[in-house]
């Protein structure tokens, strides 16, 4: 038994890259598939996702000099504000995205029903709790995302990626990398150590980027056409005796989504509070380190 | 209640208003060494053969002599000298704390004790003359176990505690007992291990239950509002045993244990949801037998909370993920019956707790009865007159035996069994997915004393952690032992 007590603050730099992992794959999913090629995709991203890492590093050195979520002066509670509209938009996004998967997928739109309910039970909620709870996501992602491989295995065809005729790296332009507010909130996100190991945060979602892209490209090819989406590499999953399992794969996502709604809601409450000049040590359950 | 008086007849009466109505009660005038005296003792409780062989025998004998040297002084002993001689100067085995207070006395005679009384002095002396009966330490009937000891606690304080002291042989085991602010003035202990048990913490439960005032107490449980307070709260951080072995084990992780007098259960904490999934047998087996047995009862617990939910929501919302050949059969089940899936999943899982219920409460000899009512009800006529599909009752009867597999359980998964059925059948795959984050959220958000419910380095961070999921050669585990209080590396070197 290796349970002890719970003396850690702020999240950890897995359970953001949950989160983050989780709006990539929304990305994915929603995105037309095949409009950049994978090689651009894994070159471009990772020189894109190193930049952001070492604009994430710089910013908070700079915050953590200038106290910008310490919750006392003008400047930081204008940088709370700042970022409270920024993770606002984010947990706006991420909830569309979910609803989106919801009507289109399952034919549903109970996430308006059952959003507000899920908000309620975890408002109370601290960031050690949270953080726990992602440990469990990420084994369930893992799990999806072995099913999905097993499903699609015999379907990817490595040729795919040196297909004839084949434009340079910058034919179709540069891809897309995501900007989310996490990658520049971490002093108040992450507690002490944390810190130095979330600002790699960047490249949690171009993994997930890069990796469902090659998988696409291996399985599909590089599909024309703005019918297709990202969501037909699950389509596409098949293992014997079950020809379907996209919707719970799906599934799994919205689990990921939803829980990422949580958290997004905990770091609102959190910037609501410095941004009404409340530091973080006044509040000992919020999502903010201690 | 107040300090006992110099008059002997003064403390009797004040006695008699109290217990003087009372068949039990027990007062005897007698004479010690000359000077006037009363045994006061609770008949059933305390034996007064016992009493006799221990004391009144001697202090005839003995007693003669201190009366004769009083005598030669010219005046006989007075009550003061009589019970200096009794307390400090005989060889009587009385109780090294005097009785001053008539609360005192109280406490001593509802324990069992014989008071000795001596008139002219304001103090009695107590004799440990019990003869409770209690019931015989046997195996506990709710905590099965193929290896290890057969003992279980009895529901006398004094023999659980003895029963503590005797496996745990070292100066560090620390029983305090203390009486309970309630009407029945409920003794209780609190033991822990001195060295190992967060000092902190073992002042802030004992502050706990000094200041705890149930109307009643009749079992450890009852202590849980106010040492964990919460408005509601799904998994509760504590554990319960009636085995001495494991009490005496989680005492030595450092945890506190909390024995109520009259209840065999013992109160642990703080507690580890992976607890639930291990038993003392664990350990007397190879590492691979019992980590396959804990995979098995993990996938059981989770079993029982998920597949009555899944189960309707794949048939009803998302029928394309099940196979064709088993989605034919389901469906030709379904439509011989009158009523919705998701409603007869309800049905038969409140139908099938209200029998557990019914076994549980009814005497043993109808119990038979009960258990074939139900297999007729649930197994045959349910179907045979159309109410019920097959498939239903497979898939509810599945969950009902897989949450017997972790009793302690039971109330968590009995709650979430029902709430992943409604979200499921009334919100499809977006309230199974919410309600599993609910599931989620209950273990991970609780916690007792700053120890995580839902420990940070188990499953699934660490599966292979020493004692987890998977448990280790218990040999490479002796090397480490576990306390419930240790920092991690991880949090020293986060807290830096």
């Amino acid at each position: 038994m290796t349970g002890t007590r719970d003396e850690r603050g702020g999240f950890s730099p897995s359970s953001l890259g949950l989160g983050l992992v989780t709006a990539a794959l929304a990305g994915s999913f929603r995105g037309p598939a095949g409009a950049y090629s994978a090689r651009s995709v894994v070159l471009l991203g990772l020189v894109s996702a190193g930049a952001l890492a070492a604009a994430s590093r710089l910013f908070g050195l700079a915050a953590r000099r200038l106290g910008l979520f310490s919750g006392r002066g003008a400047l930081p509670r204008l940088a709370a504000w700042g970022f409270f509209l920024w993770f606002a938009a984010e947990a706006v996004r991420t909830a569309a995205a979910a609803q989106m998967v919801c009507r289109e997928h399952f034919g549903t739109n109970a996430l308006l029903a059952v959003l507000p309910v899920l908000l309620l039970f975890s408002w109370q909620m601290d960031a050690g709790a949270l953080d726990r709870s992602a440990r469990a996501l990420w084994w369930l992602l893992a799990a999806g995302l072995l099913v999905c491989l097993a499903g699609v295995w015999d379907q990817m065809r490595w040729q795919r990626l040196f297909a004839a005729g084949g434009a340079g790296l910058l034919a179709d332009g540069w891809p897309p990398a995501g900007l989310y507010p996490e990658y520049f909130a971490l002093p108040l996100l992450a507690a002490g150590r944390q810190q130095r190991r979330g600002a790699l945060l960047p490249f949690w979602p171009f993994a997930a980027q890069a990796g469902y892209a090659l998988a696409l490209e291996l399985v599909l090819g590089r599909l024309a056409g703005p019918d297709y989406t990202g969501v037909e590499l699950l389509r596409a999953w098949a293992l014997g005796y079950f020809s379907r399992l996209d919707a719970l794969l799906l599934l799994v996502w919205l689990a990921a989504a939803l829980w990422r709604i949580c958290l997004l809601a905990g770091v609102l409450r959190a910037l609501w509070r410095l941004g009404c000049g409340q530091c973080p040590q006044d509040d000992d359950k919020g999502a903010q380190a201690k | 209640m107040g300090q006992l008086a110099e008059k002997l007849s003064e403390n009797l009466a004040a006695l008699d208003t109290m217990f003087g109505a009372s068949a039990d009660y027990y007062a005897k005038r007698i004479t010690v060494c000359g000077c006037d005296g009363a045994i006061v003792l609770f008949d059933g409780m305390a034996s007064l053969s016992s009493l006799w062989t221990m004391a009144l025998d001697a202090v005839d004998r003995a007693g003669e002599r201190l009366e004769q040297a009083a005598r030669s002084g010219g005046q006989a002993p007075c009550g003061r000298q009589v019970y200096d001689w009794l307390m400090y100067h005989s060889d009587l085995p009385a109780e090294s704390a005097p009785v001053r207070t008539t609360e005192d006395a109280v406490m001593r005679l509802t324990a069992g004790f014989a008071v000795l009384l001596v008139d002219g002095c304001g103090a009695g002396v107590a004799f440990s003359a019990q003869s409770l009966k209690s019931r015989a330490i046997g195996e506990p009937s709710g905590e099965g176990n193929l290896r290890g000891s057969r003992e279980g606690f009895s529901d006398l304080l004094r023999v659980n505690l003895s029963l503590l002291r005797r496996l745990i042989r070292t100066g560090g085991l620390v029983m305090e007992v203390a009486q309970a602010d309630t009407a029945m003035k409920t003794e209780y202990a609190l033991c822990y291990c001195r060295g190992k048990a967060d000092p902190g913490v073992v002042e802030r439960v004992r502050r706990l239950l000094k200041g705890a005032k149930p109307a009643l107490l009749l079992d450890s449980s009852y202590f849980v509002p106010w040492l964990l307070p919460a408005k509601a709260r799904l998994f509760t951080p504590v554990g319960y045993t009636e085995r001495p072995a494991v009490a005496a084990a989680k005492l030595c992780e450092g945890k506190i244990a909390v024995m109520v007098n009259g209840s065999p259960s013992v109160l642990l904490l703080p507690a580890l949801f992976a607890e639930h999934f291990e038993c003392l047998d664990d350990y007397a087996t190879t590492a691979f037998f019992s980590s396959f047995l804990r995979v098995l009862k993990y996938g059981s617990f989770y079993l029982t909370i998920f597949l009555p939910g899944v189960f309707v929501c794949l048939a009803v919302y998302l029928p394309e993920l099940i196979p064709p050949q088993l989605l034919y059969k389901i469906t030709a089940a379904e439509q011989a019956t009158p009523l919705p899936l998701f409603a007869e999943m309800v049905m038969v899982i409140l139908i099938l707790e209200i029998i557990r219920e019914a076994g549980l409460r009814m005497p043993q000899s109808l119990g038979h009865s009960v258990s074939l009512v139900a297999a007729l009800i649930i197994g045959d006529a349910a179907i045979a007159a159309g109410l019920m599909s097959t498939p239903v009752i497979l898939t509810a009867c599945i969950t009902s035996v897989a949450v017997f597999i972790t009793p302690s359980l039971y109330e968590p998964a009995t709650l979430l069994r029902l709430a992943v059925v409604l979200s499921a059948g009334l919100a499809g795959p977006v309230g199974l997915a919410a309600v599993f984050l609910v599931v989620l959220f209950s273990l991970s958000g609780v916690s007792a004393f700053g120890v995580p419910y839902l420990a940070p380095d188990t499953f699934p961070h660490r599966p292979m952690a020493d004692d987890g999921v998977i448990r280790r050669d218990y040999r490479r585990m002796s090397r480490r032992p576990f306390n419930i209080w240790q920092r991690r590396r991880g949090h020293d070197r986060h807290a830096g």
